[in-house]
């Protein structure tokens, strides 16, 4: 049994009186990966927010590693925990390198300046994901997709053991998209990283995570293994529309395709 | 390595660009007799000419780092000392202080330079509580609200200066031009280089989290930033550095809109060169600037503010029609 990450108990949050996040416990071991669904607007990505304090709870409790997220300092934060944003990325004059780097912030002291090892882990970050073709252009000239990977090197070079991820294949095509779900993958396997990916891709990514949590309306609707999710109408619980699931013969995965004008 | 290598000449050129300035004027003073203290033009030199280029130098490189720190800051190419009201929230307070006979100093400090810090300190917090909390404010709603506040406290100042005995009415509107400058001596460079220095060294400690700052206060804070300690000490320290300076020479415009962008352009957006090149080239832009209200019209003396908006209204159009969307930073 792995030590606990995450334990959210009873967390909620509202925004002048409206509820984003209302009552959301969940508890997170180290090293699992974690795939986090729900409709638009499900109140995933503040619930991304919370766990890094971008956003703070209105009410509950919200441990990481065993100690209360308040008792952390900024910097002690950021190397605990890592963020891939959904986008809007700004900096554009940056080249990619230079942004990765700056994810070292919270190793460095106040007054010191980047060390070899800085250096060291931004190459290893921009190697994995196999970004190095475009590491010395400027920010502002990336694809979506580069931009993207550069996103992901950043929060691998912030050495975080928690990382949370918002889509992190929403701009790549499907090659990209197998390299960045493997990326992720083996770091949580290898380098015993949790991870917390929102997600619209109900795909072999979401069915290989150690664990499901569906939120709807700020609230979970669904906690579970993989295979708990293809139980009957779960799904559409979750997203108020029929699935048709299919089996695949010689595949861990099923399809899941959502139904047309059903009922 | 390379920008460090850039960073020394620039350094260099513009230092020598604030001295050379400094031997031009109504007076072009020979460099001989710098050194020959019988002559005519060693007190011209020593006792006007010097302090009022160090001066305009110390001025500059304030309101140029300034800038350069309220542009990483909200990510805005056009935010400045002026445009967010600041400079004109510093210019209220001196005025108030001045109008209210406040002519005491505390410790040393006069009350004229304190009035500015808490005048710009004020406008700096307004602006920044008017947008702040609002989901989806754009950096261009934060623009406006400084060009509100701006307007609303130059009206108090007119004001002010409309129920002033003529002679201080007229002092004042040549102190709003940067009339001053002209004036000053090595007393006025000792009132505003502790705010100045102060507030620079707070910036300089501050390099890494205002890079960070420019890709996104959420990314900020995701890597280890303490966005909102950060922002406040931001705030006092540019409000130091500006109240300091507008104490002495007025509102002067402009400056911390072109110096800081002109060295990004020279040396990139990496606030631990940045720094170091906005300071240099905005207090060698002030300086020319001022050399020219020497020398332009000569006996006549123009106020220096006159010249940086007459340079500064056109690159504040073109940077605001040449800005392609989302190239803010």
């Amino acid at each position: 049994m792995s030590a606990a990450a995450i334990e959210i108990s009873d967390l909620s949050y509202q925004v002048a009186r409206t509820p984003i996040l209302q009552a959301v416990s969940l508890a997170v071991e180290e090293g699992q990966y974690v795939s986090l669904l729900g409709p638009n607007g499900a109140g995933k990505t503040t619930l991304l927010k919370c766990l890094n304090r971008i956003v703070r709870r209105t009410s509950g409790s919200l441990r990481i590693f065993s100690r209360s997220i308040d008792t952390y300092k900024q910097r002690e934060l950021g190397r605990t925990v890592s963020y891939v944003p959904q986008s809007d990325v700004h900096g554009e004059l940056f080249s990619a390198r230079e942004f990765v780097r700056m994810s070292r912030y919270p190793h460095m002291s106040a007054f010191s300046g980047y060390s070899q090892r800085d250096d060291d882990k931004v190459d290893e970050a921009l190697h994995l994901t196999a970004a190095n073709s475009f590491a010395d252009r400027k920010m502002g000239t990336l694809s979506d997709g580069e931009r993207q990977k550069i996103s992901v090197a950043a929060a691998i070079a912030q050495e975080a053991r928690i990382v949370l991820v918002d889509e992190p294949t929403a701009h790549l095509d499907y090659k990209r998209r197998v390299e960045m779900t493997t990326l992720l993958e083996t770091l949580t396997k290898k380098s015993k990283l949790t991870v917390i990916a929102v997600t619209h891709e109900i795909d072999q990514t979401v069915f290989s995570s150690d664990l499901i949590v569906a939120l709807k309306n700020g609230g979970v609707v669904f906690q579970g293994s993989p295979r708990d999710i293809l139980e009957e109408s779960v799904l559409e619980k979750i997203y108020d529309t029929p699935f048709e699931i299919i089996e695949t013969a010689g595949s861990s995965s099923p399809l899941v395709i959502p139904q047309r004008n059903a009922r | 390595m390379k920008k460090a290598t850039t960073l020394v000449l620039f350094g260099a050129l513009s230092l020598a660009t604030t001295a050379i300035s400094a031997l031009i004027g109504i007076e072009w003073i020979p460099v001989a007799s710098l050194f020959d203290n019988s002559s005519a033009d060693w007190p011209i030199f020593w006792d006007h000419r010097a302090p009022r280029v160090c001066t305009a130098f110390i001025a500059g490189a304030a309101l140029s780092v300034s800038g350069m720190a309220f542009q990483a800051m909200f990510r805005n190419a056009l935010a400045t000392p002026y445009t967010l009201g600041v400079a004109s929230g510093a210019s209220l307070g001196a005025a108030i202080a001045v109008r209210l006979g406040l002519t005491l100093s505390v410790l040393g400090i006069p009350t004229e330079t304190l009035a500015a810090f808490a005048g710009a300190l004020g406008s700096i917090l307004l602006v920044n509580g008017l947008t702040w909390g609002r989901r989806g404010v754009t950096s261009e709603a934060m623009l406006l609200a400084g060009i509100a506040v701006n307007f609303f406290f130059i009206s108090l100042i007119l004001f002010i200066q409309h129920t002033s005995d003529p002679t201080s009415a007229a002092r004042l509107t040549r102190w709003l031009v940067g009339g001053q400058l002209a004036l000053a001596r090595f007393k006025e460079i000792v009132e505003a280089l502790p705010f100045v220095a102060t507030g620079g060294a707070v910036l300089i400690l501050l390099t890494h989290e205002l890079n960070l700052l420019t890709t996104g206060d959420d990314i900020a804070a995701s890597r280890g930033v303490a966005v909102e300690r950060v922002k406040k000490m931001l705030f006092v320290s540019t409000s130091l550095m500006v109240g300091g300076v507008v104490a002495i020479c007025g509102p002067i415009g402009f400056v911390g809109l072109m110096a800081p962008h002109i060295a990004r352009l020279l040396i990139g957006p990496d606030h631990r060169y940045l720094l170091p090149a906005s300071a240099l080239f905005g207090g060698a832009f002030l300086c020319i600037c001022d050399m020219f209200t020497r020398w332009a019209f000569a006996p006549a003396e123009l106020p220096v503010g006159v010249v940086t908006a007459f340079l500064g209204g056109p690159f504040f159009l073109a940077l605001l029609l040449g800005r392609r969307s989302g190239s803010a930073s």
